[in-house]
């Protein structure tokens, strides 16, 4: 799986510590897939029947951001500056200093130096930045309540523990959603904020919770900041954003109600087998796979685990 | 649900095995035998009403004494008997010798059944358990009205083990042995397939077949399949596909009289020479707790699902949609009046009155006029002023809760019909604002619904297929939150005012 150290994810149990299973690296493997196969522009469908759904639609989404954000082209310096010194003055936007995160207004630019300054103001005094110092400058959205700096990311040590390699900043700060869940947003909560993993080491566990992976805007305390993962419950009226590369259904009362709104996203329907609504959600996949093209080709890396269906389709 | 909950759920998923006892007792097969040979013979006798309360008792025989832990004499087999044997007499004359023989040995061999104090399946199942962690262990019975029995049985010899029907089994898993009594073709696919238990141990007769549903949710078509499918995954499988003995004929599930079922919700309709009561076309639904209810056909009713890892969700379903263990909701028992409309008045404020009106006003003459020119010669004005809607509906266009057509032009039709075509307009915009009242009362009644059950106990609702509840500060008494055991095939006009009223039906001929 590339930069995330899925094998040291572990969960506290009767006093010892237990690896998570095999089905997490196939859920991760599972939703890393089928984002490849949305960005390689494959409207692609597939469901799979789990015996629980639990934690299914958090590991799967942590695939496909994962995916989601390696395949993201990166604007260049100049284009983000340019976007930068375009926007009106007054216009409201964060900045990465140190690990924090401060909220500061465009006043616009200044051409008194070598080179063209971005100039903010609402930190300590008005700031000149270069082209190269505004790369960690994003717009903050509309009606964003943040007025005061915070910490970019409150467990930076179980975050790299499993994404070695990640650039932690460019990850904190960034803006951009990579994958969306549809689902019962209560549960969702227990098991990707209130439950707690371990990411083991040969020195000391860290200590976090899915969240601090996925950073759902559902669960963020502060919502509109530094999102990757988009939740929508399943019951709200609530749409799903337009354009997603991937959308996981975490249940079938979700994807019988929205699927509709997601018809240009990729789908990964994830059905708990003991559930008596995973049949119409079945019939639902059924009716859409017998109009399809052909069966979908997934190539997995990891062995799919027993008590597992799977089916797909393009 | 914990991550160790799930580990071990993906764990079960790779080690559950599943073994059958064949069960075997003299007598019990004897009638077994002697029962499928009538049954056959019966059955070609398919229009004759006359035997099928005999083939029904045969049936339900067969099943009390495969699926019940209790001596054979403690089974109300006698009063089943003596039933038999008064449609025996009165038929010597007008059928076949051969066909009353049959009837006769199936007769003889109750007989003997009902008089035997053996309690085969209690003994398989006792045998099964001793070599068990009782404590750890569950006895699988496929119907809610074998539970207290079951419990009785168990209570000496193993009080730790619990009794379960098959919807309790994800809250209450998992153990280390399920003992299920029947074979597998009665419970879900997601028994073995998501498994709550290392083992499960089936108990079944030898004359019993097992021809376990297909487990794949998803169609072949396009398949593409995952490199280990669960068939193989799973060390179930070459267990469940022994082949089925001759009983295929017997069906799995007890044949229901429809007919009569309908009947009882027909109950009520004037006669020609009064004004025809408000009817609708329903289905026939019958429900866990001995009841019935009729649903309008194209309607959507609100449905409970009990999610296997906690927590509800309450949402809408069409009615042609339902299907067997759904949670539907309806009013209670206490409940006078349909909570639907009473959210949607409340909704409506000091206008609901006056819509009310209009909709009863418009409706009533359209009433007049069907039972004055009948239904095809209503329909064939209606054409004839031209409606091009594909069917008039009639009884769906007179019932309370339909508003108006999806076409404004075809709505105006209805109204120069009812000699209402100049407040074509007025009563378009009046319908609108009540469908449109109902909808938004039906998503906040749902709302609420899910937000009372949020922390309520379900352990009725999946254990015996029945929740009531009260909403806070809702005059509109109970809701009933009943399991949908079968739905009747065809539908049947009954009065609107039935429609959705739970049936009491003592001595239903359904099990739950």
């Amino acid at each position: 799986m590339g930069e995330l150290n899925l094998g040291a994810l572990a969960f506290r149990d009767d006093g010892g510590v237990v690896r998570l299973g095999n089905w997490a690296p196939f859920l991760v493997d599972l939703g890393a897939e089928v984002a490849r196969q949305a960005l390689r522009g494959e409207r692609i469908r597939v469901a799979v029947a789990l015996p629980t759904r639990a934690y299914a639609a958090a590991f799967a989404a942590l695939g496909a951001g994962q995916e989601v954000r390696a395949a993201r082209p990166s604007r260049s310096q100049a284009e983000h500056f340019a976007m930068l010194v375009n926007l009106p003055a007054g216009a409201r936007v964060r900045r990465v200093v140190g690990n924090k995160l401060e909220p500061r207004t465009v006043h616009g630019v200044s051409t008194d130096r070598s080179e063209p300054h971005l100039v903010l103001r609402g930190g300590p005094a008005r700031e000149f930045l270069p082209a190269r110092a505004c790369l960690d400058i994003e717009l903050m959205e509309e009606g964003a309540d943040f007025t005061r700096s915070r910490k970019l990311m409150s467990n930076m040590s179980f975050v790299s523990a499993v994404f070695p390699s990640v650039q932690l900043r460019k990850f904190a700060g960034s803006t951009v959603v990579d994958a969306v869940i549809v689902g019962p947003v209560a549960k969702l909560r227990r098991e990707i904020v209130e439950t707690e993993l371990l990411a083991v080491s040969e020195a000391t566990n860290k200590v976090g919770c899915l969240n601090d992976l996925l950073r759902c805007d559902a669960f963020e305390k502060n919502a509109n900041d530094h999102d990757r993962t988009l939740v929508v419950s399943s019951t709200s009226d609530d749409r799903p954003p337009e354009g997603a590369p991937v959308v996981i259904f975490d249940d079938s009362v979700g994807f019988l109600r929205k699927r509709a709104q997601c018809v240009e996203s990729a789908w990964l329907l994830l059905l708990d087998r003991r559930s008596a609504s995973a049949t119409p959600a079945a019939d639902a996949f059924n009716s859409a796979l017998a109009r399809s093209r052909g069966s979908a080709q997934l190539h997995l890396k990891t062995p799919v685990p027993p008590g597992i269906e799977l089916a797909g389709f393009v | 649900m914990s991550l160790q909950a799930t580990n071990s759920a993906y764990e079960l998923a790779r080690v559950a095995s599943a073994t059958r006892e064949q069960m075997s007792h003299p007598a019990v097969d004897a009638f077994a035998r002697s029962a499928l040979q009538a049954w056959r013979h019966l059955k070609t006798l398919e229009d004759d009403d006359y035997w099928m309360d005999v083939s029904r008792a045969l049936w339900r025989v067969r099943r009390d004494v495969a699926a019940t832990p209790v001596a054979l004499n403690e089974l109300s087999l006698s009063s089943i008997a003596e039933e038999i044997d008064r449609k025996l007499e009165p038929a010597a004359a007008a059928y076949p010798t051969s066909l009353m023989d049959l009837v006769s040995d199936a007769l003889s061999a109750l007989q003997i059944l009902a008089a035997s104090e053996d309690n085969p399946v209690g003994s398989a199942v006792a045998e099964v358990l001793s070599t068990a962690n009782p404590d750890r262990s569950a006895l699988l019975v496929e119907s809610a009205h074998r539970l207290s029995r079951s419990e009785r049985f168990l209570q000496g010899a193993f009080p730790t083990v619990r009794v379960l029907v098959e919807r309790e089994l994800a809250a209450s898993g998992p153990f280390e042995t399920i003992v299920v009594v029947g074979p597998s073709e009665w419970f879900k696919p997601s028994l073995l397939l998501a498994p709550q238990a290392e083992m499960f141990c089936f108990l079944t007769f030898g004359w019993m077949r097992d021809r376990p549903h297909e487990p794949d949710l998803f169609s072949d078509g396009h398949m593409s399949r995952a490199n280990r499918p669960i068939r193989e995954a799973t060390q179930v499988s070459s267990v469940l596909v022994w082949e089925s003995s001759d009983t295929s004929e017997i069906p799995k599930d007890l044949p229901l009289d429809w007919v009569a079922i309908g009947e009882r919700g027909a109950e009520g309709i004037l006669d020609g020479q009064q004004l025809p009561a408000t009817t609708v076309d329903a289905f026939p639904i019958a429900l866990a707790d001995q009841r019935l209810a009729f649903v309008e056909v194209d309607s959507r009713i609100d449905v409970v699902i009990f999610h296997p890892d906690g927590g509800t969700t309450v949402s809408e379903k069409p009615v042609g949609q339902l299907a067997a263990d759904d949670f539907i909701v309806l009013r209670g028992d206490d409940a006078t009046v349909d909570y639907r409309e009473l959210a949607a008045d409340r909704l409506l404020g000091e206008d609901a009155d006056r819509l009310r009106k209009i909709q009863s006003g418009w409706k009533e003459r359209l009433r007049t006029i069907v039972h004055e020119l009948g239904w095809a010669e209503t329909d064939r004005r209606l054409r004839a002023k031209g409606l091009r809607v594909k069917s008039s509906n009639l009884s769906y266009r007179m019932a309370p809760h339909s508003f108006r057509t999806r076409d404004q032009d075809d709505f105006a039709v209805f109204m120069d019909l009812v000699g209402l075509g100049d407040r074509t307009n007025v009563i378009w915009k009046a319908m609108g604002k009540l469908e449109s009242a109902h909808r938004r009362a039906g998503a906040k009644t749902r709302q609420r619904l899910e937000d009372r059950l949020d922390g309520t106990d379900l352990t009725s609702a999946l254990r015996y297929g029945r929740l009531d509840i009260t909403l806070e500060n809702d005059d509109a008494g109970s809701l009933a939150i009943l399991a949908v055991v079968a739905i009747g095939p065809e539908t049947v006009v009954v009065p609107f005012h039935r429609a959705r009223r739970l049936v009491p039906l003592e001595g239903a001929p359904w099990h739950d």
